[in-house]
């Protein structure tokens, strides 16, 4: 099926009457190709079999419900509405920066930095960033491309992306992965078949909900040491020698000496 | 003269009135021809005290059962309720609601038609 200029010839004539539309003519009824439920697959007139693929509710759009503002899509996994970070679950904890409305880094998080906040946008289903928020998450190329980047919101299947088990999925099953596993400043942002590994798992941590990153003399729970504070390495060996430098560059376990080495 | 019995309009000689070629297009000529039964023939003779206006925008056109001018989506019966919706400028898929207008869509009554807003 196709649109094309108007002529009303018995091709462009159809009624909708239980649910189906029908041609005038032939009385052929519109229908989903091999009802097959998945995004663009291609509909056409078939013969009436009453299958579900050819059944249609038409939803006036004045006395449709109002398109969310807010509260959890289950179907993409994101909350509406509500600004997230994006952060890898590589050590670094590095987090998705839209830079300069073109291309998809990663980055070390920075304080009320909005180009590294993302929101699901109910109306477009896209993940749009929150400091170019005509933009979304997009795969380069129109979908042909593995880059990731942030470009103008189109809604087409190369826009829309779910959360679930840790990755940022796309409906033909690849995912959002740092390039190359390297944990780095600045490292690409791609999409590529899912392999499992940590460059491919992803955190979505909502602003709100966000703690940052603890502050000098606070626990970094996640590396389990206090930041910034001092201290000393011990051995658990009888002598209980301390964690030491020699010639400007080699560890060794030395005895206690007061030295700031 | 002309005689109107059975939804034909018939003259002596037994020719009737007819849409030339069968075709329902603005502006077809209409002919009398040797009578075949088709559609093309045949003709309802409406009064005027009893013509019944077309409906008019926001008016429900009954015979194609949608409402006339007024904007609507075609959600799909299958499981995740995907919408009508045009691709490329010219093909009809399914795809998720995404708020464009290539998913909107109304009943136009002047050429009896469904058309989408994309572009309209």
């Amino acid at each position: 099926m196709q649109i094309w200029s108007t002529n009303s010839g018995w091709f462009q004539v159809f009624k909708y009457q239980n649910n189906q539309f029908i041609n005038w003519s032939n009385n052929k009824v519109l229908d989903v190709r091999g009802g097959k439920d998945e995004e663009a697959t291609p509909v056409q007139m078939w013969g009436n079999n009453g299958s579900k693929a050819q059944i249609w509710n038409v939803v006036y759009i004045d006395t449709a419900d109002k398109d969310r503002t807010k509260g959890f899509n289950k179907d993409f996994g994101f909350h509406i509405n509500r600004p997230f970070y994006l952060r890898s679950r590589m050590p670094m904890k590095r987090v998705a920066e839209c830079h300069g409305a073109n291309n998809v880094w990663l980055k070390r998080w920075r304080k009320n930095t909005t180009a590294q906040q993302w929101y699901f946008d109910e109306v477009s289903k896209t993940l749009k960033n929150n400091h170019w928020k005509s933009h979304s998450l997009d795969i380069q190329g129109n979908g042909t491309s593995n880059n990731v980047r942030c470009t103008t919101t189109n809604s087409r299947w190369w826009q829309l992306f779910r959360y679930e088990n840790r990755f940022i999925k796309n409906e033909r099953g690849k995912v959002l992965e740092i390039q190359g596993n390297v944990d780095a400043e600045n490292r690409n942002i791609i999409m590529h078949a899912p392999h499992g590994r940590i460059n491919q798992l992803w955190d979505v941590i909502y602003v709100d909900e966000w703690k940052g990153e603890p502050g000098k003399g606070e626990l970094n729970e996640d590396f389990g040491l206090y930041v910034e504070r001092t201290f000393y390495v011990v051995s658990a060996l009888n002598d209980g020698r301390y964690l030491d430098l020699i010639n400007n560059r080699n560890m060794v376990i030395k005895t206690s000496n007061g030295r700031n080495t | 003269m002309f005689r109107y019995k059975d939804s034909f309009v018939t003259n002596e000689k037994g020719k009737v009135i007819a849409v030339s070629g069968g075709l329902d297009n603005e502006n077809r000529n209409i002919v009398m021809e040797q009578k075949n039964g088709k559609v093309h023939q045949r003709w309802r003779v409406v009064y005027v005290d009893e013509y019944e206006e077309e409906p008019t925008k926001g008016q429900l056109n009954k015979k194609f059962g949608l409402y006339v001018e007024r904007d609507f989506y075609v959600v799909s019966s299958l499981p995740d309720k995907r919408y009508l919706d045009v691709i490329n400028n010219r093909n009809m898929v399914i795809k998720t609601k995404n708020g464009r207008r290539t998913q909107v869509w109304y009943f136009h009554q002047q050429s009896l038609t469904i058309r989408t807003r994309y572009n309209n």
